[in-house]
């Protein structure tokens, strides 16, 4: 059975929040000089058709969207400065925050926290984007989206294309039914428990990919280390690159595939024997080392240029 | 006292002992296993104070006293985290624009997260073809912000990012067309000067976009912005010096495109946050 | 008596406190979430000690470590906000600080001379080399340990964190944290000549 592969997220409607929020002229009033309450606030619960979609996007403070089993959102927001700009359908609910009042206003430039919790239908798409803000996004069945640059994701039982992207921020996901697509530049990504397709990339980052179970998976990184835990399914493909990070692969002890190891400096340590097919030369750069594990059946290829690859039994602490 | 209980002549029961030493050290011997441990300690000299030199280092290192800077770096800190809130003027152009108007910011992660999903898409690409040089749509977002600009000194170097044109093969010529991006290098060495001069020069064009807008950025994310640079910049000068020594190597083609196409969208990346 | 993990130590005040008398640590925490650089400053000055150990201790070069330690502040600063308090304040500023150099570690690549062949892959030349003839004190002994072994020395040994902590810091399994420390602690013991 074929699984639904990896796309790239529709453009457009971020697009379109983006320039529809950039095009918004700055009118709102704002209680000024007040530091204890919000200049903007929502909180009111709504219809909500199962399947429309919610686009939130802040700046800095929490993002947190959690789910329930009825047709409707409840939103609380507020915004310390700028102010929340909502717009409201059955299908489609957007939250975001549009500049303070005027330029002459002492402190509305400040950027202030703002806070949005939505509860939401578990079906529901979410997508959330912010600058400096936590998101965290539980229980949705939905596809799920989320960006920021230094904040973090965290991300829990959800069901849908989970798509996860940031810059310095760290990642956390797990619970995923479903397929997954995380990017950092150096943030730390950690994802448990995916019975979905992985991909996964970041530059400096360290990716940490433990109890998964899906037929396609790919790491790659430039200088971070990469772990993999998981099961390899007969016919899957699993591929990891990496420049100078680390690859380990943590496999259960009758893991069962062929292996293909390129590496330029790299070395190869398995806690498997392994015996090499022909080809390996000794002392021959770059080096492939090709061997079978059990009867073979999944294709695990690494590739490094001067990062290891580290074979090892999967045991409950990772002790063998 | 130096008798053996176990069958073994000194140096072998050492031996075992060393073996288990370090989970005898951490308690993490079973009771039989530790009880024999304990045995040939008390029988053994050499062994009990190799223990006790261990111990005994232990405590030096939980003991260390603090280390102290040279200096006093708090001014350092604290210029680092200082807010922007008050309006001077003076200080307006230096502060990012997403300060001066944050709704540009969440814009900004929007087309971010829009533009990124094309790093997966790419993977997946790949992954699914098994074609390295497959063309592969490269969804870059700026454009349409970019097209809104009256016509100036920025529509040039607007050019390389609004490369939302499908890649295109390999180019056979040296200059690759206007708004297409650089065809991945083949791994069977079809032309890789070409492509190379082609990643070249849309990595020099973002370089300048980069350059001149890089005070709209928080320095935070310059900072990061730039140590991943520096990082992948290592990963290709590497890679192209072990190419020049082995031409034929698919490997270190694969390497060497893995690394331009992680720079490209590390500095695609770079670029969308930006503002001008 | 058997080596035992032991609980990380209990803040360091090595740094010199400055801190105004009626302040607990509690409300400067708060405080400092809240915006309130005083409130951070006294926070640095009580800290700053333990922090720099670890930094200096971790990358063995002062000004990279003066640098690291003033990363960690500003990113404790702009984390501050997240801190809810599940544990101490030390804790929470101990572990961002290892998160902080274990990522600088990464930045800077690896300098790992390796072996041609594929048995050892760890390390094999001390970052550092120790002085010639000089009896080592104990700090210099840990600078000039092969990297791999330093770092798990310094964070369970010096630092006090569990193998399980250590080895979701380093990515490794703990048995792999075990193996490197004893490693450390034989080598160690092998450069101070006991």
């Amino acid at each position: 059975m074929p699984r639904r592969s990896l796309s790239p997220p529709p453009l457009l409607p971020l697009l379109a929040l983006a320039l529809l929020g950039a095009a918004i002229p700055s009118t709102a009033s704002a209680q000024r000089g007040d530091r204890d309450s919000y200049a903007s606030w929502i909180d009111t619960t709504v219809a909500f058709a199962r399947g429309g979609s919610v686009d939130l996007s802040h700046v800095s403070g929490d993002i947190v969207v959690t789910t329930w089993d009825r047709d409707e959102v409840r939103v609380r927001a507020y915004a310390e400065h700028g102010r929340i700009t909502p717009s409201f359908s059955r299908a489609r609910i957007s939250l975001r925050i549009a500049a303070g009042p005027d330029e002459r206003g002492r402190g509305n430039r400040r950027i202030g926290d703002s806070r949005y919790e939505l509860t939401i239908p578990a079906d529901a798409r979410v997508k959330a984007a912010t600058v400096s803000g936590d998101v965290r996004v539980t229980g949705a069945r939905g596809e799920v989206e989320v960006g920021t640059v230094s904040g973090d994701i965290e991300v829990g039982d959800v069901g849908g294309l989970t798509t996860l992207t940031t810059v310095s921020g760290d990642v956390q996901v797990a619970r995923v039914d479903g397929d997954l697509a995380l990017s950092t530049v150096s943030g730390d990504a950690s994802a448990r428990d995916v019975r979905g397709d992985v991909r996964a990339k970041t530059v400096s980052g360290e990716l940490e990919l433990r109890g998964i179970r899906a037929r396609s998976v790919s790491a790659g990184s430039t200088s971070g280390d990469v772990v993999f835990e998981g099961d390899f399914a007969a016919g899957g493909r699993y591929e990891f690159t990496s420049h100078s990070g680390d690859i380990h692969l943590l496999l259960p002890d009758d893991a069962s595939a062929e292996f293909s190891v390129q590496t330029f400096s790299g070395g190869l340590e398995t806690a498997f024997p392994v015996t090499l097919g022909g080809g390996a030369r000794r002392g021959a750069r770059p080096r492939t080392l090709d061997f079978t594990l059990g009867k073979g059946g999944a294709r695990v290829q690494v590739q490094t240029f001067s990062g290891d690859a580290v074979l090892e039994h999967a045991g409950r602490d990772g002790r063998r | 006292m130096m008798h053996h209980p176990m069958n073994r002549s000194g140096a072998a029961a050492c031996a075992a002992f060393e073996a288990r030493l370090a989970d005898y050290l951490e308690g993490d011997l079973p009771p039989a296993q530790r009880a024999a441990a304990e045995r040939h300690l008390a029988a053994c000299p050499a062994c009990s104070a190799l223990v006790a030199d261990l111990q005994a280092l232990r405590d030096e290192a939980r003991a260390l006293p603090p280390l102290q800077p040279s200096r006093d770096l708090w001014d350092g800190i604290a210029r680092r985290i200082e807010t922007p809130v008050v309006a001077l003027p003076a200080r307006r152009a230096a502060e990012p624009s997403w300060l001066r108007r944050p709704w540009l910011a969440a814009a900004a992660v929007a087309l971010l997260m829009a533009g990124s999903a094309g790093i997966t898409y790419q993977l997946t690409a790949r992954t699914r073809t098994g074609a390295p040089d497959a063309p592969a749509p490269r969804p870059i977002a700026l454009a349409p912000r970019l097209a809104t600009q009256p016509a100036g000194p920025d529509s040039a170097v607007a050019t390389p990012v609004t490369a939302a044109a499908p890649e295109t093969p390999a180019p056979t010529r040296p200059a690759p067309a206007a708004g297409s991006t650089p065809a991945r290098l083949a791994a069977n060495g079809a032309a890789p000067t070409v492509a190379l001069e082609a990643y070249d020069a849309e990595i020099a064009q973002l370089r300048r976009v980069l350059d001149e807008r890089r005070a709209s950025l928080d320095t935070a994310t310059v900072r990061i912005l730039e140590q991943n640079l520096v990082i992948i910049d290592r990963a290709i000068r590497e890679s192209r010096a072990a190419l020049a020594r082995d031409p034929a190597s698919r490997l270190l083609y694969q390497q060497l495109n893995a690394a331009l196409d992680t720079k490209l969208e590390l500095m695609r990346t770079a670029v969308l946050l930006t503002t001008d | 008596m058997p080596m035992t993990a032991h609980e990380p130590p209990v803040t360091s005040t090595v740094g010199g406190s400055l801190a105004a008398p009626s302040a607990t640590p509690e409300t400067d925490v708060a405080q400092a979430a809240a915006g309130d650089r005083h409130a951070f400053e006294r926070l640095y000055r009580a800290h700053v000690g333990r922090v720099y150990s670890l930094c200096a201790r971790m990358v063995g070069d002062p000004a990279a470590a003066e640098e690291l330690t003033q990363d960690v502040f500003v990113r404790a600063w702009e984390k501050l906000a997240l801190y809810r308090g599940e544990s101490a304040f030390s804790t929470w500023l101990h572990r961002l600080a290892v998160n902080v150099v274990l990522n600088h570690r990464k930045a800077e690549g690896r300098r790992r001379t390796r072996l041609d062949d594929d048995q050892d892959v760890l390390d094999v030349q001390p970052a550092r080399q120790a002085p010639a003839g000089a009896r080592l004190d104990l700090e210099e002994a840990i600078a000039a340990l092969p990297p791999g072994a330093r770092r798990v020395f310094i964070l369970h040994d010096v630092e006090g964190f569990k193998h399980e902590e250590i080895a979701t810091m380093l990515g490794v399994t703990s048995g792999g944290s075990k193996a490197q420390l004893h490693r450390a602690r034989m080598l160690l013991r092998q450069a101070l000549d006991r």
